[in-house]
């Protein structure tokens, strides 16, 4: 279970062009869940997911794992919690040009006692789930948009996370994909992940078990199915 | 944990290197040409001190000249005689050498007296081939490698030396000394000492100068003292002081080029910690992402550290290289003058080039340690930076 409370985020505090990207959110997602998270452009979902998979610390308020309060965690604490509970799949994709498409989906593997063997074998399992068994050694620039998207996804599944943060999973992909990516989500949903997705797309709106909205950083309406 | 991980950063580390690529070549070109400069001069410093140190080796204990108006002159064998009085371990061997003109080059001839004088072993490592002179010997020489190279003569043969007055002498070639003692003996040919006494017409009462023996080496000084105020007009040269006056002469003139290769040092070792410590906003954003993905702050300082390592001994290798090549194949233009000097009518001097372990252990700790300490903060700083910001770019 994932829970937030009074959940703050003020980026450039004190100065000029201070921003409260997340004002004050109260959240609680159960195991298993298809939480959305949605809202207008600019109204701090990105900012949550990331104070969610602890990628930056709340100004104010906490974020709590099984009861647990993780918010205020070493750094140290914080990353082995990420590397061994949270996969991620940013909106840009963020994969690392000079790498091949397994090499990016097996960069979480790296900080880990994994040969290059076993990553690659590894990688390509994932990859082969997700169609892109043809893409292994292609370049990120080879690949389209949706097979970055879906190599980010493998990347993200590819040490079993218990918890998937995405962030507009399909906002730059074409339809097709776009169903793909719900398609997949439903099945790790079925699988007992816990999938947090930011997104503005009806069709996974209407497959999520929570709701949140977001307006200017403020939560506006929570609700469950 | 095991291993695999810090092979997979190190994996991880050299694909960095290969993926900026610009950097890459600034750091490595720059520390390159650093260590090449340093190297060049060290490498032949160390050589100059080396034979110097070989030279001295087989010098006598203590070697006495005789003075007047400041100038040597020959030194009367009564001299010989009143240091041996001294004591019965104290041995005066007379030497009897000058200079000769050969093929419009000067050269030492040094006449010895093989049974008199206590040759060291080490002289037998000193010989490339043939042998040292013994006692027999007549109109026999030992020379220089680089003599025996550059007239193109061997063991066996003769060679023909003309004295003041152009009366041809003949020498029949007995040993050739090795490259180790290249420098020292470049200039020299070794003869037995009544040969020599003819060849200059230096009759039985002199010598050049005098070799003492003695057989307490912790007597020396005392030695020396006492020959001091026994024959006032003697310059007494004891092995220490000789070994000294060849280092500091050698080291005088590395010492000078090394200023301005320094100079060229720290400003090439500039550039590389320039580019070494400076983070592009794409290297912050990787180190966001990897962060994201279970990365820690020490995961991405080993990955940071093994970059510089790898560059750092990289371009320490590079230049270690390239100095050897600018030494032995290039015959180090520009320091070669500044360190052996500009004399004409002397015989070409080889360059002897020295390349100990602990001065590659140097020039290595030179490359590395300046990368290691110029990525450390900048490395840690980004580590410690929270992922998201990282990824932004703050």
């Amino acid at each position: 279970m994932i829970m937030t409370k009074r959940l703050t985020k003020i980026y450039n505090r004190g100065e000029e062009n201070e921003v409260a990207a997340v004002k004050g959110v109260s959240i609680n997602i159960e195991d298993g869940d298809l939480a959305i998270v949605t809202g207008p452009s600019g109204s701090g979902k990105t900012t949550l997911l990331s104070l969610l998979g602890l990628l930056t610390r709340p100004t104010a308020g906490k974020v709590f794992y099984d009861d647990e309060e993780v918010s205020s965690y070493s750094d140290a604490w914080q990353t082995k919690l990420r590397k061994k509970e949270v996969g991620f799949v940013f909106q840009q994709f963020n994969l690392l040009p000079q790498f091949s498409a397994w090499e990016n989906v097996s960069l979480p593997l790296l900080c880990r006692d994994v040969d290059k063997d076993e990553r690659r074998k590894l990688a390509i399992g994932v990859m082969e789930e997700l169609g892109l068994r043809k893409r292994v050694d292609f370049k990120v620039a080879q690949l389209s948009a949706g097979e970055q998207q879906r190599v980010a996804i493998a990347r993200a599944l590819i040490t079993d996370p218990r918890i998937i943060l995405a962030d507009e999973p399909t906002a730059s992909v074409d339809g097709e994909t776009a169903r793909s990516v719900l398609k997949l989500f439903k099945v790790l949903k079925e699988a007992g992940k816990t999938i947090i997705v930011s997104t503005h797309d009806p069709a996974i709106m209407r497959e999520g078990t929570a709701l949140a909205e977001l307006k200017e950083g403020a939560l506006v309406n929570y609700s469950r199915r | 944990m095991g291993f695999r991980k810090h092979i997979n950063l190190l994996g991880y580390a050299i694909s960095s290197i290969f993926t900026y690529r610009i950097r890459t070549v600034a750091i490595v070109s720059s520390l390159t040409v650093a260590i090449m400069v340093l190297g060049s001069v060290v490498f032949v410093s160390d050589g100059l001190e080396r034979e110097a140190e070989l030279s001295a080796t087989f010098a006598p204990d203590i070697t006495v000249q005789y003075l007047q108006a400041g100038r040597q002159i020959l030194i009367p064998m009564s001299c010989a005689r009143t240091i041996a009085a001294q004591s019965v371990g104290v041995k005066a061997v007379p030497r009897v050498w000058g200079y000769v003109y050969h093929q419009n080059r000067i050269y030492t001839l040094m006449g010895i007296d093989p049974e008199g004088m206590l040759i060291p072993e080490e002289i037998r490592f000193a010989i490339l081939s043939g042998r040292f002179l013994q006692q027999n010997d007549k109109e026999a020489a030992v020379i220089g490698y680089f003599f025996a190279q550059k007239f193109g003569v061997k063991v066996d043969d003769i060679l023909t030396l003309y004295d003041q007055s152009m009366k041809p002498h003949n020498f029949s070639i007995v040993g050739i000394f090795s490259t180790e003692v290249r420098l020292y003996t470049a200039d020299l040919i070794i003869i037995p000492i009544q040969d020599a006494r003819e060849f200059f017409e230096i009759s039985q009462d002199y010598a050049t100068d005098l070799c003492v023996y003695v057989d307490d080496a912790g007597q020396t000084r005392y030695v020396a003292q006492r020959i001091i105020e026994e024959i006032p007009n003697a310059r007494v040269l004891t092995r220490e002081i000789l070994k000294e006056a060849l280092v500091t002469a050698y080291g005088a003139r590395s010492g000078f080029i090394s200023i301005i290769w320094y100079i060229i040092l720290i400003a090439v070792v500039l550039v590389a910690w320039n580019h070494a410590s400076a983070l592009s906003a794409e290297t912050k954003r990787e180190v966001g992402i990897l962060k994201a993905l279970g990365f820690s702050t020490s995961d991405i300082l080993e990955v940071r550290l093994m970059e510089a390592l790898v560059l750092g001994l990289l371009s320490a290798s590079l230049g270690v290289f390239l100095g050897l090549i600018y030494d032995v194949y290039l015959g180090a233009p520009i320091i070669r003058d500044f360190m052996l000097g500009w004399a004409m009518v002397y015989p070409e001097f080889p360059l002897p080039v020295y390349t100990g372990f602990s001065t590659i252990v140097t020039l290595y700790a030179i490359a590395v340690f300046p990368l290691l300490v110029g990525c450390v903060f900048p490395a840690w700083n980004s580590a410690i930076t929270e992922p998201d910001a990282a990824m932004r770019g703050v």
